[in-house]
């Protein structure tokens, strides 16, 4: 990101998906990574915004190519593995297994009056489990400390995915 | 920051915690943009005080 940012164009990201469901280009989506962690917890830095869609075209494209020539000609860019929206970069990733589940089973939300979808706490912490990367073990403690978790249900997503949460 | 105040902020609106993390994003790119006028003046200044 090199351009100054004048905000972050989550509203448009969220359109834009939604967008991509009505041309059924994609089955279902949600909000992932870091900015659905902040939805539940304080707000930290972080550089783009994960979008994780069910793909409506189960090849092994997943529909990307299609998925970005729709947004190129909605004026989105394209650097590297992102794309960008007004300078912000996000990134549309193919849902399978746990990440499956997650967007199915996503929490419905407003943003500015857009409909959309975010991950459950619970599913944000079992998927930061399976990548464990120092910032995922962070953002672990960050959910269990500062927001509401069904324990319940945590421990049904471990237990089916086989994961174990860090021990303190 | 204490657990208690992290909470706090943890609970604020949605589209405002964006903002806030828009206002963070801008100000390490800021201070990147900072640290990168300074490099050149200040290898200028150890060349000065180390001459080969």
């Amino acid at each position: 990101m090199s351009e100054e940012l004048s905000g972050i164009p989550l509203a448009d990201v969220l359109r834009a998906a939604n967008d991509l469901v009505a041309a059924a280009l994609i089955e279902d989506y949600a909000l992932g990574g870091a900015l659905a962690a902040i939805y539940y917890v304080e707000p930290f830095t972080t550089y783009d915004a994960d979008i994780i869609f069910i793909a409506a075209e189960k090849g092994l494209s997943a529909g990307i190519p299609e998925i970005y020539a729709r947004l190129q000609e909605q004026g989105w860019r394209v650097e590297r593995e992102h794309l960008l929206i007004n300078g912000f970069p996000v990134q549309f990733l193919a849902a399978s297994g746990l990440t499956e589940e997650a967007v199915r089973e996503a929490r419905p939300i407003e943003y500015e009056g857009v409909p959309a979808k975010v991950f459950r706490p619970e599913h944000i912490i079992a998927i930061a489990a399976s990548v464990g990367r120092h910032k995922d073990l962070a953002r672990i403690e960050q959910l269990l400390e500062q927001t509401e978790i069904d324990r319940t249900l945590l421990d049904d997503i471990l237990t089916r995915y086989n994961l174990k949460l860090p021990q303190p | 920051m204490n657990t208690m105040m992290r909470r706090e902020l943890a609970r604020q609106p949605f589209e405002q915690k964006i903002r806030k993390v828009a206002d963070l994003i801008r100000l390490s790119q800021k201070l990147k943009a900072e640290r990168v006028r300074e490099e050149p003046s200040n290898s200028r200044k150890s060349a000065f005080r180390n001459p080969q």
